[in-house]
């Protein structure tokens, strides 16, 4: 029953994946303006992303996210192989990863899904757009706690 | 004649000679020889008489006596064999002379065949290394195209954002033009967006294989429709479509196609409500499709000119667009082995009409 309520009462983790200063910015503007509707832990490439993942040093306080949001071009390592070591790590497939990218192109989102990525979604152009998709993270977070919740 | 009596007779001629002397006898032998030859006894067998004859009759005489005439009768009588020889040989020599003119000949045909042969090979090598450095360059373009794309949306996506936040978080310090400005700026920026997937869907088209399959086009067109609900409620446009047919086209295409003729048909709309009649008609193994409007028309002089990349007839704030619609249409039409191409007056509208092979029955798929 306790581990129930604080599941409900806690704000969404998520973890973006992203290295351009620009779009965490803005991501962190509408966090903020929406009234911060999840708590966004940022690392700037795909080797912090893992080390996030494996709470190694630095990280090693850090919490597991509900959610990745992963961009594809990524330094270090690419958001591809980034998308592959989540998915392909028993303790960590189970985190929904929603792929932003600027690239539309159908090959690319193809290979995403192929890579079992759980949403792909292009990186809002508008800021009516973004203050959508933070919402959206928010109810997905939330959604998936409670499925997560109530298979247990 | 009886070769038999021939014989006879001309032992006879030769015994009367050599009995008597007198050269009738001779003459006679002689004639009947000749006369042999004519009637087709071979030479052989003439000399063989003769032989006969001069070995039955000679021994009793003096060779000199027989052997003089008898050598002349053989010469008379061999000479036609000796022409036939001679003609022969000629005939050989000629005939080899022939030979070698139609070796030299063959050589020479050979050597042409050859190097006709290494020319066209190596015109088929030119034409295979063009079309693979077309492909090459056609990949690098559409490569350049996604990459520049990508890389030019990235930082619009920044100028749109912080500048939209600069609205939203700051509102109080902004007055009534600060606000336009800033909807200037951010209109300039959808605008570009805009282009930048338009130029991206033009590269699209052209790089992927074309799935061709019988495509009802009366379906593409309502989906086309579907797609346009918006535009044509906001501008209570009114849109008949008369039968259409199944075509080999890429489906996809086909609905683009549409959306951009329709789309355009009612962009550029005059006074009246907007009307547009789609129709289609047969003409020889092609079928032509017409999107008829009630617009503003077009003067003739821009008929080639619209169908560019880039022209635009018309100032933005008149009509918006990118100036890539009709030239995507032109491209989807052509890449189906088509044509497409515009009539019309100004004030009294546009007629788009495109055309599609017809698919000889029984090859379609």
């Amino acid at each position: 029953m306790t581990v129930l309520k604080r599941s409900q009462n806690r704000m969404p983790e998520v973890l973006l994946v992203e290295d351009n200063p620009g779009d965490v910015m803005l991501l962190k503007e509408i966090v903020r303006m929406t009234d911060h509707p999840i708590r966004l832990n940022v690392v700037r490439d795909g080797l912090d992303a893992i080390a996030f993942l494996s709470r190694e040093g630095v990280f090693s306080g850090q919490k597991e996210p509900d959610m990745i949001l992963l961009d594809l071009n990524l330094p270090k390592m690419d958001g591809r192989e980034v998308l592959a070591q989540i998915k392909g790590n028993a303790k960590w497939s189970h985190i929904p990863v929603m792929v932003l990218t600027s690239s539309v192109g159908e090959k690319e989102m193809r290979d995403a899904l192929r890579q079992r990525a759980d949403y792909f979604i292009p990186k809002p152009m508008d800021l009516d757009h973004c203050v959508v998709l933070v919402k959206r993270i928010e109810s997905l977070c939330l959604q998936n706690g409670k499925d997560l919740e109530g298979s247990r | 004649m009886n070769g038999m009596a021939l014989q006879d007779r001309y032992f006879d001629s030769l015994s009367r000679f050599l009995k008597t002397r007198e050269e009738a006898g001779l003459r006679e032998a002689y004639e009947l020889g000749r006369q042999a030859l004519a009637e087709g006894t071979g030479v052989l067998e003439v000399v063989t008489f003769h032989h006969e004859a001069a070995s039955r009759l000679v021994p009793a005489l003096a060779w000199e006596e027989v052997m003089a005439p008898a050598a002349a009768f053989l010469r008379e009588a061999l000479s036609p064999f000796e022409m036939m020889q001679r003609g022969f040989r000629e005939t050989v020599l000629s005939l080899r002379a022939r030979a070698e003119e139609l070796r030299d000949a063959n050589e020479k045909l050979r050597e042409l065949n050859e190097s006709l042969e290494k020319r066209v090979s190596e015109g088929v090598r030119a034409v295979e290394m063009r079309a693979r450095e077309l492909a090459r360059v056609n990949g690098e373009l559409q490569q350049f195209v996604l990459v520049a794309s990508h890389d030019l949306k990235e930082p619009l996506r920044m100028i749109v954002g912080f500048v939209q936040l600069l609205e939203r978080r700051f509102p109080e310090n902004l007055d009534e033009s600060s606000r336009q400005y800033i909807r200037f700026a951010v209109d300039a920026a959808h605008r570009i967006q805009q282009l930048i997937e338009d130029l991206l869907s033009y590269t699209r088209i052209g790089g992927g294989e074309l799935v061709l399959k019988g495509t009802d086009l009366g379906d593409a067109l309502k989906e086309a429709l579907l797609n346009l609900k918006l535009t044509l409620e906001e501008a209570n446009a009114e849109v008949h479509a008369g039968p259409l047919p199944t075509a080999l086209a890429d489906r996809s295409l086909m609905v683009l196609l549409f959306q951009n003729l329709v789309g355009n048909a009612v962009k550029f709309r005059g006074p009246d409500r907007p009307r547009v009649w789609v129709d289609s008609r047969e003409e020889g193994n092609e079928w032509v499709i017409s999107v008829r409007d009630n617009g503003i028309g077009i003067e003739e002089k821009y008929f080639g000119k619209i169908f560019e990349v880039f022209q635009r007839l018309h100032a933005r704030d008149q009509y918006p667009g990118t100036g890539i619609g009709l030239a995507l249409c032109r491209k989807i039409v052509e890449q189906h082995g088509g044509r497409i191409w515009v009539g019309s007056s100004p004030g009294k509208g546009s007629v788009f009409n495109f055309s599609l092979p017809k698919v000889v029955e029984g090859s379609g798929t």
